[in-house]
């Protein structure tokens, strides 16, 4: 079975989990006194989306079981040795996507621009720039680029970050 | 009539407005074609700006920004997938497979050609037929609404993949999306699991910028290793491969225009259907008018691999819609979307409300208003030049200065929506989540149009509930019945062609 085949039959049952779990949580939703239908009540339109959504996820699993050989579905045992683990760090979609988690989870306490600045600089390295003179230029254009338009242009209050952080932000804008 | 006509025409080319006109455009094109920025919060910001400025000057202003954003957003989805505005979200799929072949100019000469054609046909409509196609909005109830709801999800599920209930799967994970927050009928929190931020609901915004940019960027990025690797097991001495690519803006020649009129026509037609209800708006538009055009055209089956077609039925039909659009809010005083209600607000700033009477009151103000929405694509036109040139341009940087670019862009753009950091987490989640959707053929278009169309799905099918006593009522109206059984036939026959190709392929692959 193809790669793609195998993994959305994994996500089918994701879904078929996420269904479950979410139809438990739409059955807490509170009803109204005020709406005395029962047909109308809140919890109606959520419940019968997951309702179709379990639904069309049962038909995925049913289309790609029956293409595929049960050993197919195990990990295969060397998933998690030594020589796999240091092939992720040459994945540059995964340092990058860890390098904007963090300037996801941290930025509002740095600083807007300051952590821009410092993401912009690594992405351009992990994106293999060697040149420093153009990755500094670079970073440094495209922040006052940014700045001025949702600073000055659209007057967008951007996060000045906590504590010295934000005495260094207020200097700049 | 057409004395006012002449008269509306007059005002538009007054050196004042005409510069009102093209820098609304300009500004609006830039500012649509930018990742992070959309064309309700370029309007949102102007308006407070009009109040200065006379009437007449702010709504050719506003006309300007809305048509430019529009059209712009067009221009970001053909060069890098990344649909500036959610009307360009199926101009993308057959402009960037242009753009891949090396079509860029080409497929943007057709969306700005497309786009000025279907906005002169909504302009037409709005200015001869504009109160009888009020009268017909007004025939929409909230089944109807419910019914062309569920049409556009229908139809957005079944255009892009070859698994059509992949692509329901995603659009019903947008409807649950959507549901998050204080519901719309009766104010209970939903799915908010404690968290007080989750009472406003998650935003759209936040959720169209991960899955379109952030994904975007994340797919480029796996290619550019991918083709590395590739490149170190050659042991091949040159670079890395950039991904750059030659741009050459090229208008579509005539033969193409006279081939396409009829494409063209049937896809103004729809848009300008479509905008005209309330409500609506110019997405379900565009994605009716690629729908209808992937079913009539003779290239039918070649709509996804990249054909001018593609690209221009969806502009042409989203552009007319910006005239349908204009219909219920200047006769009615129905705003048709967000950004009619923002201009509904603009009018409101200088003392006036759009409506039959303002027809009467402020006579040069509404045949300015029918002028602007022709002589706004001429602006379009000339501001298209530069505009694609500079993005263009841009598209041939390296993908290691665009893609910071793109991030550092939409995540503030992101935030600049509520001054909220959580639709950044937003967004950064939407950008995996439609990263991974996307590697498994699961389509993202749909999960985002869903995400537009579940509250209005929501409450018209909980506003039927309370106004009819049974189903059976419901079932009486015709335009109802007409449209599920439309919808239902758009899905059911993308999945009755799937597996009639897959058969195909089992019958013509070779014997092991």
């Amino acid at each position: 079975m193809d790669r793609i085949s195998k993994y959305s039959f994994y996500l089918a049952i994701f879904f078929l989990i996420f269904c479950i779990i979410f139809y438990f949580e739409a059955l807490k939703i509170p009803k109204t006194e005020l709406i005395a239908s029962m047909s109308s009540a809140p919890d109606l339109w959520p419940k019968s989306l997951l309702i179709l959504l379990f639904v069309f996820n049962v038909y995925t699993l049913i289309k790609y079981f029956r293409k595929i050989e049960i050993s197919e579905l195990i990990p295969g045992k060397n998933i998690l040795n030594y020589k796999n683990i240091k092939n992720l760090k040459k994945n540059k979609l995964l340092v990058v996507l860890v390098l904007i988690g963090i300037y996801v989870f941290t930025a509002n306490y740095f600083g807007v621009l300051l952590s821009s600045f410092l993401l912009i600089i690594t992405l351009i390295n992990v994106l293999e720039e060697k040149r420093l003179s153009v990755i500094v230029i670079y970073s440094i254009l495209l922040i006052f680029f940014t700045g001025f338009i949702f600073l000055k242009i659209l007057y967008i209050p951007l996060p000045r970050g906590m504590g010295i952080f934000r005495n260094i932000s207020l200097f700049f804008y | 009539m057409f004395s006012s006509i002449f008269l509306g025409f007059a005002t538009v080319f007054e050196l004042h407005y005409f510069f009102m006109l093209f820098l609304g455009t300009f500004i609006g094109m830039l500012g649509g074609a930018t990742p992070g920025i959309s064309s309700g919060m370029i309007i949102i910001l102007t308006v407070p700006l009009t109040y200065t400025m006379d009437a007449t000057s702010a709504m050719i202003l506003l006309i300007g920004l809305y048509v430019g954003a529009v059209v712009g957003g067009s221009i970001t989805a053909i060069l890098f997938n990344i649909p500036g505005s959610p009307e360009s979200i199926s101009t993308s799929l057959d402009g960037n497979k242009m753009a891949k072949l090396g079509k860029s100019g080409e497929a943007l000469g057709v969306s700005i050609i497309s786009s000025t054609i279907g906005g002169i046909f909504g302009a037409i409509v709005l200015l001869f037929v504009a109160p009888q196609l009020a009268n017909v909005a007004l025939t929409f109830g909230p089944p109807e609404y419910f019914a062309l709801a569920f049409l556009g999800i229908m139809a957005i599920s079944s255009i892009e993949t070859k698994e059509p209930h992949k692509g329901l799967i995603a659009a019903l994970i947008g409807l649950l999306i959507s549901t998050v927050g204080t519901g719309n009928v009766a104010a209970v929190e939903r799915f908010t699991f404690g968290i007080p931020i989750l009472s406003g609901g998650i935003n759209f915004v936040a959720v169209f910028l991960g899955c379109f940019a952030l994904t975007e960027v994340f797919k480029q990025i796996k290619l550019i290793d991918l083709l590395r690797n590739i490149k170190n097991k050659e042991k091949s001495e040159e670079l890395p491969i950039d991904l750059r690519r030659r741009f050459v803006f090229i208008l579509p020649s005539f033969k193409f225009l006279k081939n396409s009129w009829r494409l063209l026509l049937r896809s103004s037609i729809v848009g300008v259907i479509i905008g005209i209800i309330p409500g609506i708006g110019a997405t379900t538009a565009a994605i009716m008018g690629y729908n209808v055009e992937k079913r009539f055209s003779k290239k039918s089956k070649m709509f996804g691999t990249g054909i001018p077609e593609g690209v221009a039925a969806p502009e042409a039909a989203n552009n007319a819609a910006c005239g349908g659009v204009m219909v219920p809010f200047l006769t009615l005083g129905i705003p048709g979307g967000g950004v009619t209600a923002i201009m509904l607000g603009a009018l409101m700033l200088h003392g006036l409300r759009p409506g039959p009477l303002l027809f009467f009151q402020q006579h040069k103000l509404m045949y300015a208003i029918f002028a602007t929405e022709f002589v706004v694509y001429c602006c379009m036109f000339i501001s298209a030049i530069f505009v694609c040139y500079i993005w263009g341009k841009i598209s041939t940087f390296s993908y290691r200065f665009l893609a910071p670019f793109i991030i550092i862009f939409s995540v503030i753009g992101a935030f600049s929506i509520r001054n909220v950091w959580f639709d950044v987490i937003v967004l950064f989640i939407s950008g995996i989540i439609g990263y991974i959707l996307e590697q498994f053929n699961y389509p993202i278009g749909p999960l985002v149009i869903a995400m537009i169309l579940g509250p209005i799905a929501e409450s018209s099918f909980n506003r039927s509930l309370i106004i009819y006593d049974s189903f059976v009522e419901v079932l009486k109206r015709p335009i109802f019945i007409v449209l599920i059984v439309l919808s239902l036939a758009i899905f059911f026959s993308a999945i009755i062609n799937n597996i009639g190709k897959a058969k195909k392929d089992n019958v013509n692959s070779p014997q092991t």
